[in-house]
């Protein structure tokens, strides 16, 4: 998932954005992952990716 | 799609949420280098966040700046990615909200935090995460304390 948000952001943000099941998902390893286990830091990983590649849609957005 | 982060706010509850992780750590320390890496994913998700209005104004609403300030004292080593996030909190002058998190910054006293690391104060416990830093964060840390000061002026 981070790979599709590093290559293709907009699409892929813009998908993300009906799956809020994959991001309440991400929040609960977070909320109640093992912060030793590699999962938990994915986990942060790609949900700060998600957020930020939606940060970059508004700016792209507003450029244009 | 400024509604994503909007819509990850409000109807996830996904600032609260990532609010709540953070002060689970007022408490505990971190021990593993990745932990503290996944906690500065939260809080540099924070900061996208904070680039949309109502997200600034829940942060505030959601205490986030109490808990923040607590939380750089506790845990030194994630004290300059805190740091980052009150410069996006209150120096996105084109927002409505940063000029009320501004003056809610200073009323909480977050001022005392920010000089701290302008003077790099802060004593290291025993145990505490060691994490190395670069000339370049240093540069970086400058940076987000004078924009801070700066935003607290305009």
């Amino acid at each position: 998932m981070e790979h599709l948000l590093d290559e293709e952001p907009e699409k892929t943000a813009n998908k993300l954005m009906h799956a809020d099941n994959i991001i309440d998902w991400l929040l609960t390893m977070l909320e109640k992952g093992n912060p030793s286990s590699e999962n938990f830091l994915s986990s942060a990983e790609v949900l700060f990716a998600l957020i930020q590649s939606a940060h970059q849609v508004i700016l792209n957005t507003v450029i244009r | 799609m400024k509604d994503y982060n909007s819509k990850f706010v409000l109807s996830l509850n996904g600032m609260e949420r990532l609010l709540c992780i953070l002060n689970g750590y007022r408490k505990k320390s971190i021990s593993l280098e990745e932990e503290h890496e996944a906690l500065v994913n939260v809080l540099d998700g924070l900061c996208s966040l904070l680039l949309v209005d109502e997200c600034a104004e829940q942060f505030r609403r959601l205490q986030g700046f109490e808990l923040l300030m607590s939380l750089s004292k506790k845990q030194g080593e994630l004290r300059r990615h805190i740091i980052k996030l009150f410069d996006y909190a209150v120096t996105q002058h084109e927002l409505p909200s940063s000029a009320k998190n501004a003056r809610y910054f200073i009323e909480k006293g977050g001022l005392p935090i920010v000089f701290g690391v302008f003077m790099q104060s802060g004593k290291k416990k025993k145990g505490d995460l060691v994490i190395k830093l670069t000339k370049e964060d240093h540069e970086q840390d400058e940076q987000h304390v004078l924009n801070i000061l700066v935003g607290l002026l305009i």
